[in-house]
């Protein structure tokens, strides 16, 4: 097949599985995660068999989407998105393994996994998309999926807080972000990255514009990877179900900041800016991440705060490489997904098994899960950063290109350096704690009844994941040699320093031994004290950032309230006033006096005077008299004469139908009426309007009654040459065969009018029918 | 004669819009019954003045006959008219029945 149809199928066979997922969930229950895995090792077989046919170079394939926003479905296969594509369907797999032993029978598992499939689905479409509108597409498609995810068990008030938290900080982010590619657009001239890669050495990316460019892009990676000061939204989107957190929030769509600023790097690294963000933001993050680790007790966010650390150290190494160009970056990445990853799954059999999240309470786990116990070791050896994982190989790596910098450059890399073995000393704390009180020591006393050994299955993915870890530790050429394949030109350099497992004893390794006793006296020291420390609140952003909402949720309430009427009869009051306002304004405005003509009442008209007084008095006298009945009579009256006054106007018709129609209403109302007892009277009297506001009412109806007068006067004062009517008048025998035009009109010429006047007769009628039988269903059911 | 049309125009929307605006549903419902007949006449006075012609039931063609079309709309609109009026009806009478008050601020507050 051609690369084109590979690349399609690998990245949209996740969207179409989706609803597949989802709608054989019902019948094959929790087996529906076997499609989900059938799908990702099928995209991940099919992105190593592109990356066979490409050899590595970069390849294009676009076809027209929108082309009026200049916007195409464009992808871009490189190293980068060849690698980040085998990372997310390979992890996913391991994942939905997991998922499929983890997820009871109880969850709406159909949802779940459909949701796995889409949010696979908008992360494969990120890293492959060629064009940057697509790209922010894809992007926020990975945010809606993982508030889904992280809202996955929606009643629990934990998951609504987090899932809105991750929504509003990487959506925000993600809007920051789509304004740089819209100035992106208008200071380089093209949303495609293939291009804007290509031209990296002939595009001017200093100065101010294209310095903007890069920092709104950067606030969209910094958000996404909970980079300092977005960091807080992760330990929240913890609420999600631990696959959620195994894969999103660790292995894929926080990498996604990881990816953005890697695709940038060949654009941007030659900005004086680059570096210097990103290694401030990168490092800022990596220490926070890693002392906050320290300080929580809960499982999933000891976890949460780990990986916020080595996100920021993930970022560093982008920031740092502008000196010169990347190296091993993709092993620094693996070594995080594989002990995180496999990290996450561990923390979820462990709290299903003891059923706490507080890792002060646990203990002794190693017999009851062993596999579990193997691969927590591993990871959290990688963590600690010890020989023969690759951890140890990641960190000696970052030592030594700082050094190497700090040597060089001085100044501010000094710190750097220090920032670096303070996070480490961290980690390598936490990782013992995870480790030893996890699986160590003995089982306390209220959990050891209430213990039972998780399957065999479920413990698998970790095992598997953690063991890479050894393997390419002890082997790290292994992995050098596949990664070589995937370099990104204008990205990595040319010709990689081999990586090794042992460089020998150099500074790097001696800095090594000391962060591995400084860790152990770290945790000897908090041993101590019981862990008792917690993260002080004043530097909790979470809590900061929910104040905030429920500030803008009070304001918006007490704006509300101050807005708003109590009754719709006062709304309706002030949208007649205003239709009235507007429209005299109008009128005021267009007056055509010259046409204007006064017609005088002559002594021919005096049958339509009287009528035309008749009506007028008695509508006064609807409004004017005290009982129901008089109003009720008054209304007749005005019906009645109506019907009169159609007579005088040659309508026949109209004043037989009038008649008609007249009789039944009042005797629908009379009906009505006779319901209410006369004691209602009383309480009417209470809703009458006195002083202002009977004046404001008045006021408000004689000015509306005045505007429709003189928008009806110059109607009539400039009637137009030609009517309709004189075509029906024409044509009313010889076409319908009746001499009553009106007739005619209604019943041949305009008969799809008729039609709906009496659907709106039969609606209504039906209508009536429902409320009628609504009343009575209740008070048969009360029998 | 189109001067009493618009005389019977405006003082029909005046008395209509203050019963619409009380706070009771039976004024309302007056109200809403007068607000269809103003709305009738406005509709029917575009037909012209009718001093001097003829009903349009076409005997003779040269004669001059009223505009037949406004005529035509507002036979339709009478019945519509009707049916919305007989909606309106049995809505309030089940709303009294519900809250046994006619007063808004009575039925609002239930």
């Amino acid at each position: 097949m051609a690369i084109e149809s590979l690349l399609l199928i690998a990245v949209f066979l996740p969207l179409f599985i989706a609803p597949v997922v989802g709608f054989f969930a019902r019948s094959l229950s929790l087996n529906v995660a076997w499609i989900g895995i059938g799908t990702a090792i099928t995209s991940a077989s099919l992105i190593g068999r592109i990356i066979k046919l490409t050899k590595g170079l970069p390849f294009v394939i676009s076809y027209n989407w929108v082309p009026a926003f200049d916007l195409q479905l464009s992808f871009l296969v490189d190293g980068l998105s060849l690698f980040f594509g085998l990372v997310i369907t390979c992890i996913g797999a391991f994942v939905l393994f997991y998922a499929r032993f983890y997820m009871s029978l109880k969850d709406e598992n159909g949802r779940f996994f459909a949701y796995l499939m889409l949010f696979m689905f908008a992360m494969l479409g990120t890293v492959f998309s060629n064009h940057l509108l697509l790209t922010f597409l894809f992007w926020e498609l990975t945010g809606v999926a993982s508030f889904l995810l992280i809202g996955f068990l929606y009643n629990k008030p934990e998951s609504q807080k987090g899932s809105l938290m991750a929504l509003i900080v990487t959506g925000t982010t993600g809007l920051v972000m789509l304004l740089g590619i819209l100035l992106a657009k208008s200071v380089f001239g093209t949303y495609d990255l293939s291009l804007l890669i290509a031209q990296r050495d002939s595009l001017v990316v200093v100065g101010a514009l294209p310095t903007a460019v890069m920092a709104l892009m950067l606030v969209g990676a910094f958000g996404k990877s909970a980079q300092f000061p977005f960091h807080f939204w992760l330990p929240n989107a913890m609420a999600a179900p631990t696959p959620v957190s195994s894969y999103l929030h660790s292995a894929a769509m926080v990498k996604l900041g990881i990816f953005l600023t890697a695709r940038l790097f060949p654009i941007f690294s030659h900005n004086p800016y680059w570096g210097d963000i990103i290694v401030t933001v990168g490092f800022i993050t990596m220490l926070i991440g890693a002392v906050y680790s320290i300080l929580s007790h809960d499982l999933k966010a000891i976890l949460a705060y780990t990986t916020v650390s080595q996100l920021g150290f993930l970022m560093g190494v982008y920031g740092l490489g502008h000196m010169q160009l990347l190296e091993h970056d993709f092993f620094h990445i693996l070594n995080h997904v594989f002990y995180k990853a496999s990290l996450f799954m561990v923390a979820g059999i462990v709290i299903h098994i003891v059923g706490t999240k507080d890792i002060r309470k646990m203990g002794g786990l190693f017999r009851i899960a062993p596999f579990a116990g193997m691969a927590t070791l591993f990871a959290c050896m990688a963590m600690a950063g010890l020989p023969g994982t690759m951890g140890f190989i990641s960190k000696e790596l970052m030592l030594e290109t700082l050094l190497h910098n700090a040597q060089s450059h001085g100044g501010i890399a000094w710190v750097w350096v220090g920032t670096i073995i303070m996070s480490a000393i961290c980690l390598f704390a936490t990782s013992l704690r995870f480790f030893k009180t996890l699986f160590m020591g003995t089982v306390p006393l209220d959990l050891k009844d209430s213990l039972h050994a998780p399957g065999l299955w479920i413990q698998l993915p970790p095992l598997v994941l953690a063991s890479c870890l050894i393997i390419f530790g002890l082997n790290p050429e292994l992995l050098g040699h596949a990664l070589a394949g995937l370099t990104v030109s204008g990205m990595h350099a040319i010709k990689m320093s081999h990586l090794a497992l042992w460089h020998g004893l150099t500074t790097p390794f001696l800095l090594s031994l000391t962060i591995s006793g400084l860790g152990v006296g770290l945790y000897t020291l908090f041993e101590r004290k019981h862990w008792q420390m917690e993260i002080p609140k004043q530097l909790r952003f979470d809590t900061a950032f929910n104040n905030g909402l429920e500030g803008l949720a009070t304001l918006s309430k007490r704006l509300h309230s101050w807005l708003r009427l109590d009754q719709s009869q006062d709304y309706l009051g002030i949208v007649i006033s205003y239709i009235v306002l507007m429209s005299s304004g109008f009128i005021l405005y267009y007056l055509p006096l010259s046409t204007i003509r006064f017609d005088w009442i002559r002594l021919e008209h005096i049958p339509a005077t009287v009528i035309g007084f008749v009506i007028c008095v008695f509508s006064i006298a609807v409004v004017t008299q005290k009982k129901w009945t008089t109003r009720l009579i008054a209304l007749s009256v005005v019906g009645f004469f109506i019907s009169f006054y159609f007579v005088i106007y040659r309508a026949p018709d109209l004043a037989l139908t009038q008649m008609l129609i007249e009789s039944v209403s009042l005797i629908l109302m009379l009906l009505l009426l006779s319901k209410i007892p006369k004691g209602m009277a009383i309480k009417e009297e209470a809703s009458v309007y006195t002083g202002a506001k009977k004046r404001v009412v008045l006021l408000i109806s004689v000015l509306s009654g005045f505007v429709m007068m003189i928008v009806l006067w110059f109607l009539l004062s400039d009637p137009p040459a030609t009517k309709l009517g004189d075509y029906f008048i024409d044509k009313t025998n010889s076409l319908a065969g009746g001499s009553n035009a009106v007739n005619t009109v209604v019943v041949d010429f305009r008969g799809f009018d008729t039609m709906g006047e009496i659907s709106v007769l039969v609606i209504a009628t039906l209508g009536i029918l429902g409320l009628l039988m609504r009343w009575q269903g209740p008070t048969e059911e009360s029998k | 004669m189109t001067t009493i049309t618009i005389l019977i125009v405006g003082v029909l929307f005046s008395t209509s819009v203050y019963l619409i605006l009380q706070r009771n549903i039976i004024p309302i419902l007056f109200g809403f019954s007068l607000l269809n007949h103003a709305a009738n006449i406005f509709l029917l006075a575009v037909s012209g003045d009718p001093t001097g012609k003829k009903a349009p039931i076409v005997t003779l063609l040269g004669e001059s006959y009223v505009d037949p079309l406004p005529q035509a709309l507002l036979l339709t609109a009478i019945v519509i008219g009707f049916g919305v009026t007989a909606y309106l009806i049995v809505l309030l009478y089940r709303i009294y029945l519900s809250h046994s008050s006619t007063n808004i601020e009575d039925i609002y507050n239930d």
